[in-house]
């Protein structure tokens, strides 16, 4: 999730992304951040993003495990 | 005019506070923008008439109708351009972060009218001012690029739209900042790349103004960017660019707009401070390709502190003129 721009993220990029560090780190060791703190978003976009990249997880879960 | 040791400004001057609340006041939908656009020629005629009485070469509007530098463009692109949410700049500080939309494209003069009037007042240049297409969108979210190359390329082609009225206007001298071209050392090819298409084919004058963090890193480009004239900050760190610019003089063809008093300082410089500053460069740049002016834009001061800084100014480039027979 990018913490520097307010474009939204879909969940299908998330589960994309996740599958791709998921060839290299057992789920069970893969954590889900934002790029970088989200101090610099409109706090309404830094929230949405935080819901999207929780969907995004719980999503990549069903796929992957 | 004078052989060289032109004097100018960066861009901005202080609001007058009775602007100030004019702008509050329409923020709060308690006044109509005929009431601020009236307050804001005011302000501007003020400004001109300022800068012809401390004698000033190269004149500017002051920006009394800008507020941030990016989102007065940005809200005139409503076709391409949304304002955002507010924003965390530093500190407890935040501003509407505008958002790139769609594709970049020119809706009609931004600058033009506020041009006009501003040079139908005096008889001297006043500058063009713009924002460079690199600062407008690394200032801006972006949500409809797929690279930030394609975003600057297409901010350009607009920018350099405005710029062609402004010199259809009849502007002379026609400024393009670039203060975020420090940002990202690795970018200033396209920084200039973006500067190129803006300032291709036009019959002004062109210039820009960056600040810069480690100058010698970018030094390359620097020296190459497609522009007439290079306006710098020199007097906010003891002149050391100056150093770097006479080791690789011979690199350094164009011309040099030096800024003589530092904008972030209540101090107001004396005369004999900006000679030593102006004497320094005139050992390797000749006269007709010295300018000489602020740090930066003079928003941050005090109206009285802006004005007392332009006096040590003129009246050191007065003094040096007449020590050396330019004048």
């Amino acid at each position: 999730i990018d913490g520097r721009n307010t474009r939204m993220e879909t969940v299908e990029h998330i589960v994309d992304r996740v599958s791709e560090v998921a060839r290299t780190v057992p789920l069970g060791r893969l954590y889900l951040n934002p790029s970088c703190g989200l101090e610099y978003l409109p706090r309404e976009v830094a929230q949405a993003k935080l819901v999207r990249m929780v969907e995004g997880a719980r999503r990549a879960q069903e796929v992957l495990a | 005019m004078s052989e060289g040791l032109l004097t100018t400004t960066v861009g901005s001057f202080p609001k007058p506070s009775y602007l100030q609340q004019a702008r509050n006041s329409y923020g709060r939908g308690e006044m109509d923008v005929e009431e601020l656009r009236r307050l804001e020629r005011e302000a501007t005629a003020r400004w001109i008439q300022v800068q012809e009485e401390v004698g000033l070469d190269i004149l500017v509007h002051g920006e009394m109708e800008r507020g941030d530098m990016v989102a007065f463009f940005a809200e005139q692109l409503g076709e391409s351009m949304a304002i955002g949410g507010l924003v965390r700049s530093y500190g407890n500080r935040y501003y509407h972060k505008p958002i790139i939309t769609g594709p970049l494209h020119w809706q009609g003069p931004m600058t033009v009218a506020m041009w006009r009037y501003a040079q139908s007042l005096t008889e001297r240049p006043v500058k063009g001012m713009l924002t460079g297409p690199y600062t407008m969108v690394e200032w801006s979210f972006d949500e409809h690029y797929p690279s930030r190359r394609e975003a600057v390329l297409d901010m350009a082609r607009l920018i350099h739209r405005e710029a062609e009225e402004l010199a259809k206007a009849g502007a002379r001298y026609i400024q393009v900042d670039e203060p975020a071209a420090s940002t990202r050392p690795e970018e200033m090819t396209l920084v200039a790349e973006g500067l190129a298409i803006v300032t291709a084919g036009l019959k002004a004058k062109t210039i820009t103004h960056v600040c810069y963090g480690d100058f010698e890193r970018v030094f390359d480009q620097m020296v190459e960017l497609p522009v007439d004239q290079l306006d710098l900050e020199m007097a906010n760190s003891d002149y050391d660019l100056l150093e770097l610019l006479r080791r690789h003089q011979h690199r350094f063809r164009k011309e040099l707009a030096m800024g003589v008093v530092d904008v972030h300082s209540h101090a107001v410089e004396t005369v004999e401070q900006v000679k030593a500053g102006i004497r320094r460069a005139l050992e390797f740049i000749p006269p007709r390709r010295l300018y000489i002016d602020p740090d930066c834009g003079l928003k941050t001061r005090t109206v009285e502190e802006a004005e007392a800084k332009l006096r040590a100014m003129v009246g050191a480039v007065r003094e040096v003129k007449r020590e050396l027979g330019l004048d």
